[in-house]
């Protein structure tokens, strides 16, 4: 019996463009310094994220050269990247048995939220008219015919890497696909439930890292992290970044700054909030790390030189957006000649009311996952008045710090909307509330019941 | 005290979980063996069935036979909700009548967003007036003609491409 097209078309895409860049990554972890104690789970979805981050380098340089090669090419250089490490076992992941079982679980219901999205092609929505389209322009069209096509794509100024990580599968397959270029996406969906799972397996009881990574789950069934949006993107790319610091910190190892920095880098090129949330977390890391820095002077000067990952990522992203004349709508002025202060400033009281009753109300909705960054907040306070200023130079402070941070900013960006508010929030203020899921989950771990290392 | 709020927040964290797991586990119990089968083993073709159903046709025979130009043209719902209300008879016409065009232009966005590789997919109140301006600079955009929308039928320079019941696709060229 015949295998159906259908399946050997998944097939191949999720070897070229989720395996191959896992292991390609993980090659460069082994490259940056990283020893095999982390486990098997942690160093390849570490190793995803900077994967994928390479993957889309080479797909960008391969279009703005012209596509000179066959697309199926770009799989079998990862590969090649992914041989060049040295070959030593993984530690298997010591996580406690409920912890794995909910891990399966976790994961089973997710692929299944996912055949149910992929029963459609791309058409409509964020997916199809922002994220998908732009993948289709920069791969249908030539560099310098670009301009033809960017004006039909919703919002062509937003950062590439979701477009990016579509294009891969587009050149992998040598066409354009209708539904399979959602995979890569949707992959970053089971690697940040392993990667809260790896980062509270041994910082909390197992209890609460089982009810973290089921409660946070919930939100993978929504339509957002199951199609190709770039909202999980975002959410795994922060929890990684954020994940290898706190690892950094907790055993001074050099790579997992490094991996911070490139994560980082990830986590810029996903979504315009990734800029929000690197400032963020840098506040938070400094903030909270001022103490340990000066016991320890972890860093050379020469490691600062990672800092340049986002730093390039940032500046590539604007220099495409300067090259095609495209400008983001939230920064810029609207049609009143109004900049987001302006904007601040006019509304102010309108809006208050409604953006504080809308994530108020989000905040305390019982559906699952709803309550997390509250319960994190909550837990949060209740540390820092437990822990005193001992707290505040804590893992858990760093966390927390983001999630209230993101809040608050994420409020912010609502009060300066040059849209009408109302409709703003309805369409977008729960997937955005999901980028810091994962995080509140993580928090509440570091902070509920933590265990001392 | 402080312990206590610990144990409170950690079991509403609990409540959570198990709303969740609850609620994840009946998606994947509820789940047809079709959807799943469909998922992975549909083809092109099938899936665009689905999402578009008798408008599939449509799509299929643009992805199939793109304009050689990269431009197609279609005629964009002008009306505003004063002119449908003009229109309709009754509340429920006029319900129906909205819903026509909402439906229509969901229909011009996902077909848009599908051709998007190759072709530009434009609208215009008047599509055949802009593909004969076109065409004078030298342009050949094609023509969409959907389901009631007026066809160059008898214009001269115009030539039918696909005749079918729902659409039709026609091509322009400049007598030389």
């Amino acid at each position: 019996m015949a295998v159906p097209e259908g399946v050997l078309s998944w097939l191949w895409v999720a070897t070229a463009c989720v395996v191959v860049p896992a292991a390609a990554g993980r090659a460069v972890l082994a490259a940056l310094g990283l020893g095999n104690a982390p486990g098997a789970v942690v160093l390849w979805c570490h190793g995803y994220v900077v994967g994928q981050g390479m993957a889309a380098v080479l797909v960008a340089l391969w279009l703005w050269a012209g596509q000179p090669v066959p697309g199926v090419v770009l799989p079998f250089l990862l590969v090649a990247i992914a041989c060049c490490r040295r070959r030593l076992a993984d530690a298997p992941a010591r996580w406690p048995p409920w912890l794995r079982v909910a891990v399966v679980f976790v994961v089973v219901a997710f692929v299944f939220a996912c055949l149910r999205t992929n029963v459609l092609p791309i058409i409509h929505a964020d997916e199809g008219e922002m994220w998908t389209a732009k993948a289709k322009v920069l791969y249908g069209r030539p560099m310098g015919s670009l301009a033809a096509g960017l004006p039909w794509v919703g919002h062509a100024d937003y950062p590439s890497l979701n477009p990016l990580l579509q294009v891969s599968a587009f050149a992998a397959s040598g066409r354009v696909l209708l539904t399979e270029s959602r995979l890569p996406l949707q992959a970053f969906g089971i690697v940040v439930v392993l990667l809260l799972a790896g980062g509270v397996a041994a910082r909390t009881r197992q209890w609460l890292a089982v009810a973290a990574v089921v409660a946070c789950a919930a939100t993978l069934g929504s339509a957002a992290a199951t199609s190709a949006y770039a909202d999980t993107l975002l959410a795994c790319t922060l929890l990684a970044t954020v994940d290898a610091l706190v690892r950094w910190r907790d055993e001074g190892d050099p790579a997992w700054w490094r991996i911070a920095c490139i994560a980082a880098g990830t986590m810029l090129a996903s979504k315009n909030e990734g800029l929000m949330w690197t400032a963020l977390v840098s506040i938070c890391a400094c903030a909270t790390s001022w103490s340990w820095f000066r016991q320890r002077r972890p860093l050379r000067r020469r490691e600062l030189g990672w800092l340049l990952v986002p730093i390039a990522v940032v500046l590539a992203g604007q220099v495409f957006n300067a090259v095609h004349g495209l400008h983001n709508d939230l920064v810029g002025a609207n049609a009143a000649g109004r900049g987001p202060f302006g904007r601040l400033l006019d509304h102010f009281d309108e809006r208050v009311p409604m953006v504080f009753g809308k994530f108020g109300r989000m905040l305390v909705d019982p559906a699952p996952h709803r309550l997390l960054p509250a319960l994190c907040v909550v837990a949060g306070f209740v540390a820092a008045l437990a822990g005193g200023r001992r707290f505040l130079q804590s893992q858990a402070a760093l966390v927390v710090g983001c999630v209230v941070g993101g809040l608050v900013v994420y409020m912010t960006v609502f009060l300066t909307s040059p849209s009408d508010v109302g409709w703003h929030l309805a369409v977008a203020a729960e997937r955005i509330v999901e980028h810091l899921v994962p995080l509140a989950a993580y928090g509440c771990c570091l902070t509920i019941a933590p265990v001392v290392r | 005290m402080l312990r206590a709020i610990r144990w409170v927040i950690g079991s509403l964290l609990l409540w959570q979980a198990a709303a969740a797991a609850w609620s994840l586990g009946n998606d994947v119990v509820a789940m047809p063996f079709a959807v799943i089968r469909s998922a992975l083993m549909a083809s092109d073709e099938e899936r665009l069935r689905a999402a578009f159903g008798e408008d599939a046709a449509i799509v299929v025979a643009l992805l199939q036979t793109p304009p050689p130009s990269g431009v197609l043209f279609a005629r964009q719902v002008v009306e505003t909700l004063d002119d449908v209300r003009r229109e309709a008879v009754d509340e429920a016409d006029l319900h129906a009548r909205v819903e026509v065009r909402i439906a229509r232009w969901r229909l011009l966005a996902k077909i848009r967003c599908l051709l998007l590789a190759t072709t530009v997919f434009a609208t215009a109140p008047d599509p055949i007036a802009s593909i004969e301006a076109a065409a004078a600079s030298g342009h050949e955009p094609w023509l969409l003609v959907i389901d009631g929308d007026e066809a160059p039928s008898g214009r001269p320079g115009w030539e039918q491409l696909v005749s079918n019941p729902r659409f039709s696709t026609w091509r322009f060229r400049k007598a030389s």
